[in-house]
């Protein structure tokens, strides 16, 4: 009995949760006005200040604004801090409260991920009410209830994302790493079995040939995410080529500030716009130019830099109106270098053809911000753009948690690979233990454990024993 | 008749270091064997340790078992083997001479305190009601005890086969028991049945070793033990030798009088032990398999064949050895054999080894379904040192998985079960990297001490050995032997090659610590969980894991069901802190 009940007490001070910080989207997903992203754990406060500036020091249970940002900004948000002793929880929680995108959402809780909580399990919240004392012991069988119907709700979700092929796919890139494993820990469990061996080099090949479909799938985020909740449209080019004008001219609203002084807009504006049958995000930037003038102006074209290199596709914004300097030309020749460089899909967008042209610069489309001519060609033409991404062959990713797995999985690799280069004779043991992690992190997509296959596979492919 | 704490029924590897571990914690132990003279017995291979079987002999050293020291004190070829691999991986292996093994462990166990050993045959358990009050032996003596350990090894209902003639055996030579699983089985016990399987031996004189590969002692031997500080036995070789296709063709051609292949033997066996007949089918593009000649004892002639487990008829035992260069004029002196033997799944054990359905009722070794003496070893050991703490009403001893392989291995069987004989593996271990042989002392000693099972005087100098390990002191040599300021400095730089991981599986560690520090209840009632789904509501009955981790690694249980047993175990915790 004295057994026992150091047990328990020591259940309470090792209490499990204490140690990890969980963080989720709160609200229903699908779009809505507002929603919430949810951080519980003794690590709540740093990791939501890691992607958050308020604008005053957090108070508890006191909204306070707060830009967010990971990254790229990503929202002007309402944190709320709830210290253990106060909050729902009983333990240190923060309420992000942001516009009700899903995009938003999605990169908030990613900033939190990034930053050290892990995905919350379903009912995990109330799990945690309830064994922190915030909720009697009557309720017990209701949290139970919860977190079964929230899980099979999540498999169901799951189980819709793992359509299409994904795990198929994902059990195609375990096969080489389990393979590899089973080569490396037969020959560490059967030193004296006339399995043959691996060679650093060829250890260290297989293992960069194994990563590189990992990191293409789990490149396919970016594109998985857009057709899940949109596209980052992004809006650049010279001062006062009508940038803002546009942006208008796509929302059908007077959102941004249209001014035939150059340089108007000097932060970057971001509206959710209904794009040729693709949800997505049209982000206005400020001018882009060599030299800029005051400080504030400055920041807004780093902004639009940062922007440019963020987005799914890049509208330039060229002003046909006028005549080309040299400075123009250069501006654009970056713009599209750059854009190239990351792989961004550019539309070069003359504009103001409601006005006598003057330049002889190729254009994809030409149209009149200001008359509305020619919105519906580059409507067409954005989506012809996005669109082959969708059409492409094998799986995307679209879930932050499928995403992080394959990231993690992609980075064991890697260290095994440095494993292996650093501890030439004495690589195996080490390279194991970081496969071992990446197929654990794998099984994470798909829900398959390892130990067992490895030996399965052991004895299936070598004679070993005596 | 005197009432015992503790009788052990068995004296091969589990059953010796039972009585030793048990008697030399202050309880009044009755070892209770067939044969006085089989105590100790190497019944098949003649080597101790191994991938990973070494790591297990280490850490029962370093806890206070008996089959390290006797190793030393009986091995004729050492190695350490993995050397061209990562420390983690790094294994001693001994052979032995067999017959000094056995009668050096004999000396041990009749020089001990405490402990009585007697030549009579367990029959069955005497209970009274549901309650053990201790054995029957087959002569009708009762013997009266407050704790049982059975060690049947391959006792247990034992067939053995060469050929297709089949005869009761325990080991060769040996009767097998049959009434007690008999009597397990009425208990209620669920008993099922495996198989293995041991190579001819050979006359060395009809051995031409010139054909051979030569396979050397490491010289000087390292020292299984961390308490021997030298080996003097003189140093044997071992001899490799490889079958050919005229073997495969010989195998192939006896499979219609093989029991394995013609539905005679329909047990399981294990797959990392295979026969050579199982070696041929299996694999039939592999061109040789290697065979290892090893000498049994000095005083013997005798040399075991690892690598042709068989259980052919005798002509066909004797014309495969024949077709291998080296082996053309073999004269066999005992043919290989299959024996088929009762095990109880150990899932109807507690983590302590004691079974849930019997109070006061332990089982160790292949009676739990595993294989090997080290095996048997590191069980019988944990289930000698819980019954014993049992009677003094101390908390009882479960090593955790991060802790070392013994926990692994017994995690294993008693949350997973078997379902083939069960071997240990260094991949079994997830914390492999920090479960390393050469620091079995330091992970385990302290426990041993705690235990009452290393001396005083060796924990003070193991207590300078570990400060020296940490950087913190710098001793004579003298004032540290068995251990020195050169395996200090080793272990130093070891830990500091491995430090980036250590630091890893630490943290993984106390991610998983966490939910091993959440109880469940001993008597908790699975099936008033409705939430669960029914498989693992069924799952969870069969095993009844002790803590939230046990549950967690039955497989089939889901983190979801985790999460609500999670809600369960709070509501137990809080409903039992509460005054009625």
């Amino acid at each position: 009995m004295a057994q026992n009940s150091h047990q328990a007490q020591e259940a309470l001070t090792h209490s499990p949760i204490k140690g990890e910080t969980i963080a989720a989207v709160a609200t229903a997903s699908g779009c809505a006005a507002l929603g919430i992203v949810r951080l519980s754990g003794e690590q709540a406060l740093p990791i939501a200040l890691s992607f958050l500036q308020p604008k005053a020091p957090l108070k508890a249970r006191s909204a306070t604004l707060a830009k967010a940002h990971w990254e790229t900004p990503i929202d002007e948000v309402l944190a709320t801090y709830f210290p253990a002793s106060q909050s729902p929880t009983g333990e240190d929680l923060v309420e992000v409260s942001a516009h009700g995108s899903p995009l938003i959402l999605k990169r908030l809780l990613m900033a939190a991920l990034a930053a050290g909580a892990r995905p919350a399990r379903p009912g995990e919240f109330t799990q945690r009410r309830f064994l922190n004392g915030r909720l009697d012991l009557t309720q017990a069988e209701a949290v139970c209830d919860l977190i079964r119907a929230k899980t099979s709700e999540a498999q169901r979700a799951a189980l819709v994302q793992l359509e299409g092929g994904l795990s198929k796919e994902i059990a195609a890139l375990r096969a080489p790493l389990l393979d590899l494993l089973i080569r490396i820990e037969a020959n560490l469990d059967h030193p004296e079995e006339d399995i043959p061996s691996l060679s650093v080099a060829e250890i260290r090949q297989s293992l960069a040939q194994a990563a590189a479909p990992l990191l293409n799938l789990a490149a396919t985020f970016d594109r998985g995410r857009r057709l899940a909740e949109g596209a980052r449209i992004c809006i650049v080019g010279r001062p006062n080529a009508g940038k803002s004008s546009l942006l208008n001219a796509l929302l059908g609203t007077d959102r941004a500030i249209v001014c035939a002084s150059a340089g108007t807009t000097r932060d970057t504006l971001e509206e959710g716009a209904d794009i040729g049958g693709i949800p997505s995000l049209l982000i206005d930037t400020a001018g882009l130019r060599e030299h800029c003038g005051d400080e504030v102006e400055r920041s807004g074209v780093e902004r639009a830099q940062r922007a440019l290199r963020a987005c799914d596709l890049a509208l330039l914004v060229i002003d046909q109106s006028k005549t080309l300097e040299a400075e123009d030309e250069s501006v654009h020749r970056r713009i599209l270098e750059q854009a190239a460089q990351q792989g961004r899909p550019v539309i070069s967008v003359l504009n103001k053809a409601d006005l006598p042209c003057r330049n002889a610069t190729r254009g994809d489309v030409s149209i009149s911000a200001k008359a509305k001519t020619g919105l519906q060609d580059l409507l067409g033409l954005i989506g012809r753009r996005l669109a082959p991404a969708q059409l492409s062959e094998g799986s995307l990713i679209t879930s932050v948690r499928h995403h992080q797995a394959l990231r993690g999985a992609v980075q064991e690799l890697e260290q095994a690979r440095a494993a292996a280069a650093r501890w030439p004779a004495l690589w195996e043991d080490r390279a194991a233990c970081h496969l071992r992690q990446a197929l654990r992190r794998l099984g994470e997509i798909t829900g398959e454990a390892a130990p067992d296959e490895i030996l399965e596979g052991i004895f299936s492919r070598f004679c070993v024993g005596k | 008749m005197p009432k015992y704490d503790v009788i052990v029924v068995g004296a091969g590897h589990a059953g010796t270091e039972a009585a030793l571990a048990a008697a030399r914690m202050g309880c009044s132990v009755l070892l209770l064997t067939q044969n006085l003279d089989t105590i100790g017995a190497m019944s098949c291979n003649p080597s101790i340790g191994g991938v990973a079987k070494g790591q297990l002999v280490r850490e029962l050293d370093a806890l206070g078992g008996e089959m390290a020291r006797n190793t030393d004190r009986s091995g004729l070829q050492f190695k350490m083997l993995n050397t061209s691999k990562g420390q983690a991986v790094h294994s001693p292996r001994a052979q032995c001479d067999k017959k000094l093994y056995q009668f050096t462990m004999k000396e041990t166990i009749e020089s001990q305190e405490n402990l009585e050993s007697r030549q009579d045959e367990a029959a069955e358990l005497w209970l009274e009601g549901v309650s053990l009050r201790g054995v029957e032996s087959k002569r009708g003596l009762r013997y009266e005890s407050r704790a049982v350990i059975l060690t049947t090894g391959t006792f247990l209902n034992g067939l053995a086969h060469i050929g297709l003639k089949a005869f009761p055996s325990g080991r060769s030579g040996d009767a097998p028991s049959l009434q007690l699983s008999t009597g397990l089985r009425e208990l209620g016990f669920e008993v099922g049945r495996m198989k293995t399987g041991t190579p001819m031996r050979l006359h060395s004189r009809s051995i031409d070793f010139s054909k051979c590969d030569r396979q050397d002692s490491d010289d000087p031997p390292m020292p299984f033990s961390h308490f021997t500080e030298r080996i003097d036995n003189p140093l044997l070789a071992c001899y490799i030798a490889y079958t050919n296709h005229a073997t495969h063709e010989i195998i192939r051609n006896s499979l219609n009088r093989s029991p394995l292949y013609c539905g005679v033997i329909k047990s399981i066996g294990p797959r990392y032990c295979p026969s050579v007949e199982d070696k041929v089918v299996k694999f039939p593009h592999k061109e040789r398999h290697q065979i290892f000649l090893e000498p049994e004892g000095y005083r013997t002639r005798e040399i075991y064949v690892n690598g042709l487990s068989t259980s052919l008829p005798e002509d066909a035992q004797l014309s495969l050895v024949r077709s291998v260069a080296g082996l053309e004029n073999a004269q066999i002196m005992r043919f290989g054999y299959a024996i088929e033997y009762d095990y109880c799944p150990p899932t109807q054990l507690k983590p302590t080894l004691e079974t849930k359905h019997v109070p006061g009722l332990y089982f160790a070794g292949q009676i739990n379904g595993t294989t090997g003496y080290e095996e048997a070893g590191a069980q019988g050991f944990m289930a000698g040192v819980n019954a014993a703490l049992k009677i003094k009403q101390r908390p009882p001893l479960i090593l955790s998985r991060d802790q070392a392989y013994i926990g692994v291995l017994i995690d294993d069987l008693v949350t997973k079960g078997v379902d083939e004989p069960y071997r240990m593996f260094t991949s079994r271990a997830e914390h492999r990297l920090i479960l390393r042989s050469d620091n079995a002392d330091l992970r385990l000693l302290e426990t041993g001490r705690a235990l009452g099972l290393i001396s005083e005087e060796l924990v003070v100098r193991f207590c300078r050995y570990r400060s020296a390990v940490e950087g913190r002191s710098v001793h004579d040599d003298e004032k540290l032997r068995p251990w020195s300021m050169a395996k200090a400095q080793n272990q130093r730089e070891i830990q500091r090659s491995y430090a980036g991981y250590i630091a890893r599986e630490q943290k993984a560690v106390a991610r998983l610590r966490k939910l091993e520090h959440v109880p469940i209840p001993e008597d908790f009632d699975f099936a008033s969980v409705p939430s669960l789904s029914a498989e693992s509501r069924q799952k969870l009955r069969k095993v009844m894991p002790r803590t939230l981790g046990q549950a967690g690694r039955i497989p089939g249980v889901s983190p979801s069901d985790i999460q609500i047993l999670w809600v369960y175990a709070e509501k137990t915790r809080r409903d039992n802190a509460s005054p009625v």
